[in-house]
């Protein structure tokens, strides 16, 4: 029986939609709405805590719902920072993995591609599995597969924006050419989007923004599920080809002549 | 002993990290700790013996994208 399973690293994933835990308006219809997702890989970030407030457990549930942690290096501005902030993660997660995300730019939340290319090199060195945020940039795709990326996350549109892929005809490049999984990050704003990343190639889309800010989360999340599923057959089965003119689907008999 | 953790100084009765975070009643779970900028294991955290003036950050994973 074929199964069209993702591997990275040393996992394998069924789902193809990962999924992050930010703004959700609470820990249940986050847990509720990431099992309607169907994800098997959720991203989380890390703060220092506050000594006085008691911060809600969102860990539990996720540990329970049996899915993989994806640490993030969120608030990092450059490669040390990162760094430090994976080093944390792996100790406080005690998950070799990282979403490296280096954005100094709290306007657009752009990727430094330098400090990432930089950060990567030394985290696959210390024997992380490192999935870099950045730029639909196909050159920068082949410089991190070089220094030993586990797979590429180029964006969409900004975070968190909605605006959909924007960056559609680098990300074409980007999967074209890449060894490595090509996950579609950001910016995925509808269901459409997702499936359409999923159409053209992609091995796997991130979505957080779009789902917990839905007037229904759960909904919504079942939405992308099955958005990311259907792209991901319609990848398979081999979309037909697009012409200028028209082609008729019916015979043109002349059977009024 | 006067320790600063993420970046409040306060007097604590402590010797090592693991009583730490009992007096500061967070479960240990997801957290991790650097002392003196330097990360230290949790296995490490019942034997870490703290000093005064010690500079300790306390990190909790949080809901993030």
């Amino acid at each position: 029986m074929f199964h069209d399973h993702l591997v990275i690293a040393d996992k394998t994933f069924r789902s193809r939609l990962f999924t992050g835990t930010g703004k959700f308006a609470d820990k249940q219809l986050m847990t509720d709405s990431l099992l309607a997702s169907e994800s098997e890989l959720v991203t989380m970030a890390l703060k220092r805590i506050d000594l006085g407030g008691q911060e809600d457990d969102i860990l539990q549930p996720l540990i329970a719902a049996k899915m993989n942690l994806l640490p993030n290096t969120s608030g990092a501005r450059n490669a040390k920072e990162a760094v430090y902030a994976a080093e944390l993660a792996r100790e406080a997660l005690q998950t070799n993995w990282v979403k490296l995300e280096i954005h100094p730019d709290p306007k657009y939340l752009l990727p430094d591609p330098i400090e990432t290319l930089a950060a990567t090199e030394t985290l696959v060195k210390a024997g992380f599995v490192v999935l870099p945020y950045i730029h639909a940039d196909p050159v920068l795709c082949k410089r991190l597969e070089d220094v030993g990326t586990a797979a590429v996350m180029p964006l969409g549109a900004p975070i968190g924006s909605n605006k959909g892929l924007r960056t559609v005809e680098f990300l074409e490049i980007i999967i074209e050419q890449s060894r490595v999984p090509v996950i579609v990050d950001a910016g995925i704003g509808a269901p459409s989007h997702a499936a359409l990343a999923m159409e053209m190639g992609a091995d796997a889309v991130l979505v957080n923004t779009a789902m917990a800010v839905a007037k229904d989360p759960v909904a919504m999340s079942k939405a992308f599920s099955l958005a990311v599923q259907a792209g991901r057959s319609a990848y398979l089965a081999g979309l037909g080809a697009q012409g200028r003119v028209a082609s008729a689907s019916s015979p043109l008999t002349a059977f009024l002549d | 002993m006067k320790l600063i953790i993420n970046g409040q100084s306060q007097e604590y009765v402590c010797q090592d990290l693991t009583a730490l975070l009992q007096i500061l009643n967070k479960p240990a779970n997801g957290l991790a700790i650097a002392v003196n900028e330097q990360i230290v294991p949790r296995q490490q955290w019942p034997q870490f013996q703290l000093t005064e003036n010690d500079n300790i950050s306390i990190f909790q994973a949080i809901a993030g994208g």
